[in-house]
Formats: C-alpha cells, structure tokens, sequence
C-alpha cells in the first residue's frame, strides 16, 4: 500500500486500548462459544433513511451478544459488525465521460481506521476495494440498467466497526489487511444494507438481494465436522466458508464467494449459505416496509404517517 | 381509484389484483415490468394503485425523486443560458432541462424575454425521454397563449415532495372539496391575497404581498407535507398561524 502522505497518521496498532487484569482471571481468556443453534442467526438492526441528505441510505447492525460471564470486564468477547450504506443516484455522468446506455454503477467500501483492532489507513487498500468489486457483483445482477441511460449511482458503504477473524486470545498469524474469515460476513452484511439502500432510493431492481454466509467449522473436541450459520469467527475454528447474495423470487445467485478446502461439500454448503441469506431476507423486508410506513404510503390522505420512534418489532428469521 | 396494497421490489402481481379491461389492454404506470405473455412484476417499493375506468395500474413509490413526464407543469429554476436555449434545473444533481429562448408566448428574434440565471420560470414539460436531454416551453405550443406559464416575478420557492405536489394539482370533485386532501391553499385564501404555482418537480412559488404572509404559506404547506395532517388537523393549523396576523 501506497504511504498516506498528505496527512499525519496515528501511531500504527492496536485498536484496543490495553487492559490490565489479576492473573488467574480466567474467566477473560475464555474464546468465546456459540450459544445458537448450527442454523440459527444472529439478531440483525437494519434500518433505512439514515442519512437525509442522501438519495437513499440504510444501517445496519448486529447488536454485541450479552455477556455470559458477571464480572462485566470491558473487554468484548467478540467484535460486532456496524454497517452504513449510502446511495446517491441515479445522476448524469460528467459531460466528458464516455456514452452508456445503462446505469453505471459505482461501489465503495472502506473501513473505517478505527474498525478493525489493527488500525487501518485512510485510503483504500487492495481487500477494501476487492470487497467493492465483490458487491458490484452482486449488486449489478439486480438493478435494471436500462432505464437510466448516460447516468451513473454511487453506493457508498463503510463499515464503522467489522468482524475480526480470529479470537483476539490466539496469537494472530498475519496481518488483518488480508482477506480473512471475517471478511466474509462483512461482505454478507454490505450486501444487504447495500440492498437496503437502494431500495430506499427508488432505483429499479429485479428483486431483494440479500447476503448469507455459511461454515465448514471443525470441533477441535469430538474431531468432527459441520456446517454452520453465520459464522462468528472468534467462536469457531474455520475450515471453509463462502459467501452468496440471493435473489428469493427469482432463485437466482448473482454473486458467491468460497474460501478454504471443503472438498465435495461445495454444493451443500452453497445450499446453507442460501438459507441464510433467506432469512437476512426477512429482515430486509421488515426494514423495507418500516421504511415505507415513515413515508405514508401505506396510509388514505386523511391519516398521517406513523413516526418511526421507539423500537420496531423483533422479526422472526425463518427460510 | 380504489385498493392499495405495499409491495416490494420484484413481487408479481397476482391476476386478480389487476382491474378488468374491455379490450384486454392495461395501462402500466411507473414502477412496473411486464414480463410476456402474462406476468407484472413490480421494480420499486410502494402501494399498488389500480384505476378501473381507465384499466391502468401503477406504484406511487414515496421516493421524492421527481421523474419528467410529458404534460406536466414544473416551477424551474435558470441556471444557465446559451445560444438559443436557457438551461434550467428541475430538480437538484439531475441533468438541465432545455428552455428555448422564443418558447416564450409572443417572442421573435426581435422580443425575447430577458432571463437572468437564478430567475423563475412555470413551464410545461414538452418532450422527456430517457435518451434525451428534458425539454420544457413556457406557452401552449397549438395555441400560442401563455396559459398562466412564464417568468415567476417576486415570491419564494418552498421544497416539497413530488407526492404532495400531485395531491396539490388533483382538483376537485363535484362537492367541491379537494381530492387530494389539502385545503390549505383554499383556507388561507379567503383571508389572505397571494398567488402560487405548483411545479410537479417538488416546488411551489408563494407571492404574498408581503413577507409574513409569504412565509406563513409556505410554512403551512411544508408542514402539511412533512406530518401529514388531516383536513381537521390542517384546519387547526390555518387558525392558529392565522390568528397572530389578523
């Protein structure tokens, strides 16, 4: 990566500010274990219209898990992922740019410097902009190009705080700036939020795409294999993974990612990675309709909308 | 105009949702895909409207992105001009809209309208393609009168969404009460003077006489906009912005 001249970075490192403790504390160097179900999801906060200014935009969240042990150390078991996604178009290209007949689109991920627990830089590295080509993937299968001649839309996503790919009790072989395991599910979640957005922007799509992951885990105890759900990569050790955005109505794939030596369960783990993103569906669909009732389109002229204030209600993730 | 129903992007619509028609054409508004021989998908999000008598269906997608269409009157804004033709903005970060210069009622080479950029113009959108650049005329091109279009002098420009515009631009029905819902413009004038101009593209121009009266308008129709208020609710409303001026 190209040095950042132009501004004056933080010191290199962690993230994480230390955190002095007895020895004998055993309870902190506990790697967090998977208390859900093998097919079971995580909760997920998806919400659009997020940013006013913008032609749509959506954020989106999955919420830290509750503490299993009391004595309330700072120190989060697990890091959780903080998504925001904003749209902007469809706008005319610049009067020097070449002629399309169809909506070019744009994709920009970044993570924020703070996001990770290795501090990033602030201009795009070679996995940030892998995971924009990854989601222009996806996304391009599901716009419909055509009705917007000579304009271009921009989907802009950073990722405040991203999913690490290892416990941070192991000693971390290689550096985070690759691709690991935890990219997966960032790639999973930018995919919906990205859905979200544009949703909320009113551009035209074939259908929801959404974003599902799926695991080949090894259980170091019993020596035995399974594939898992939406992998948390603290809780498991990973043996493969990968990564499809789905359209439901369609039974389309328009984007898959796999990663690691599954040998002949390809199929059956593309299968379980299509079932989780069934059910993140769901969630964008709660989201999308919530965004709707804001508007007022679900209302005669003589009613008003109903604000979106207090919590909405938790939704059921079912395939 | 009867059933709406939320829809999502990429739901069919089930057949019998759809209005029967006489000669087995329907219309397809905005937002719908036609898939042949016989499935509508839908593109956006937004309630589904159905028209019986004129066998059309189409979303009203709440999205306040304003799409030109032929016909319809905008409050534009000149941005520019260039030989001939003024460049006008109907809504921000979407490409100029072209204004001829003699697209004016009476104008020739010899008498044009003198426009400066930032002035107001109420037109009608002429021609609006996706291909095209939007052209837009302030005259009734048969006719050549002016039909109330042309420079807008004075007043102020209130941002509203194009939804509300087109519940604004509906008209009334034969008891007289408006079929969008809004009563505010009809309140307001019997006690107060001013003019408006509804643009489809999310605009409407107040000229009151003076500058309170201006805003209050404005203001009133901002907020009508944005929270929704009922015909009583709007009524309450007109009092109460009223009561401190007269």
């Amino acid at each position: 990566m190209q040095a950042d001249r132009r501004r004056i970075n933080a010191p290199a490192g962690g993230t994480a500010a230390p955190v002095f403790t007895f020895t004998g504390n055993e309870d902190l160097l506990q790697r967090p274990t998977r208390t859900r179900k093998a097919d079971e999801h995580r909760k997920i906060f998806l919400r659009t219209k997020v940013v006013p200014s913008a032609s749509g935009s959506a954020y989106y969240e999955i919420p830290p898990a509750k503490s299993t042990s009391s004595n309330g150390n700072l120190v989060p078991a697990a890091s959780n992922l903080k998504i925001t996604c904003t749209v902007h178009g469809p706008r005319p290209l610049p009067r020097n740019a070449a002629f399309s007949p169809n909506l070019l689109l744009s994709t920009h991920v970044k993570f924020a410097p703070f996001a990770t627990r290795q501090r990033r830089g602030y201009i795009r590295d070679a996995s940030e902009r892998d995971l924009g080509v990854h989601l222009e993937t996806a996304l391009r299968g599901v716009i419909i190009g055509e009705r917007w001649p000579k304009s271009g839309c921009e989907v802009v996503i950073t990722v405040l705080e991203g999913e690490e790919d290892g416990w941070w009790g192991d000693q971390q072989q290689g550096s985070e700036k690759s691709g690991g395991w935890g990219m997966m599910s960032v790639l999973a979640g930018c995919i919906t939020v990205a859905s979200a957005a544009l949703i909320d922007a009113g551009i035209d799509c074939v259908d929801m795409v959404s974003g599902g992951t799926a695991a080949l885990v090894r259980n170091p105890e019993s020596k035995t294999e399974e594939v898992v759900l939406d992998p948390s990569p603290p809780e498991h050790e990973i043996k493969a993974a990968c990564v499809v955005a789905y359209l439901q109505s369609r039974d389309e794939i328009t984007e898959m990612w796999m990663k690691g030596e599954v040998g002949e369960g390809t199929e059956f783990l593309t299968d379980q990675a299509v079932k989780s993103a069934m059910m993140t569906r769901t969630v964008l669909v709660e989201a999308v309709k919530e965004g709707l009732e804001v508007e007022g389109a679900v209302e005669s002229f003589n009613g008003a909308p109903k604000a979106a204030k207090g919590k909405g209600k938790d939704v059921d993730m079912t395939d | 105009m009867a059933t709406t129903s939320v829809l999502l992007p990429g739901e069919q619509i089930p057949p019998s949702d759809l209005p029967p028609t006489k000669k087995g054409t329907l219309t397809l508004g905005p937002n719908l895909r036609h898939l042949p021989p016989s499935t509508i998908l839908t593109t956006t999000s937004g309630s589904l409207h159905t028209d019986p008598k004129k066998a059309a269906l189409w979303i009203d997608a709440p999205h306040g992105r304003y799409q030109p269409s032929v016909g319809d009157l905008v409050v534009a804004q000149i941005h520019h001009g260039s030989t001939d033709t003024y460049h006008c903005a109907l809504t921000p970060h979407t490409a100029y809209a072209l204004l001829g210069q003699l697209a004016f009622e009476g104008a020739n080479k010899k008498t044009r309208p003198k426009l400066e950029s930032g002035d107001l113009v109420y037109a009608r959108v002429k021609t609006a393609s996706k291909w095209e650049d939007v052209e837009i005329e302030c005259f009734n091109s048969s006719t050549g009168k002016a039909d109330g279009l042309g420079p807008l002098k004075g007043g102020m420009v209130f941002n509203i969404s194009p939804a509300f515009a087109r519940r604004l631009m509906m008209g009334t029905d034969k008891e007289g009460r408006s079929k969008g819902g809004v009563v505010v413009l009809e309140e307001v004038g019997e006690k107060v003077k001013f003019e408006v101009a509804v643009g489809r593209n999310g605009r409407v121009w107040v000229d009151s006489g003076n500058v309170a009266a201006t805003l209050v308008v404005g203001r009133l129709l901002m907020g009508c906009d944005e929270k929704g208020w009922s015909v009583e609710e709007q009524r309450r409303e007109i009092e109460t912005c009223l009561r401190p001026m007269f």
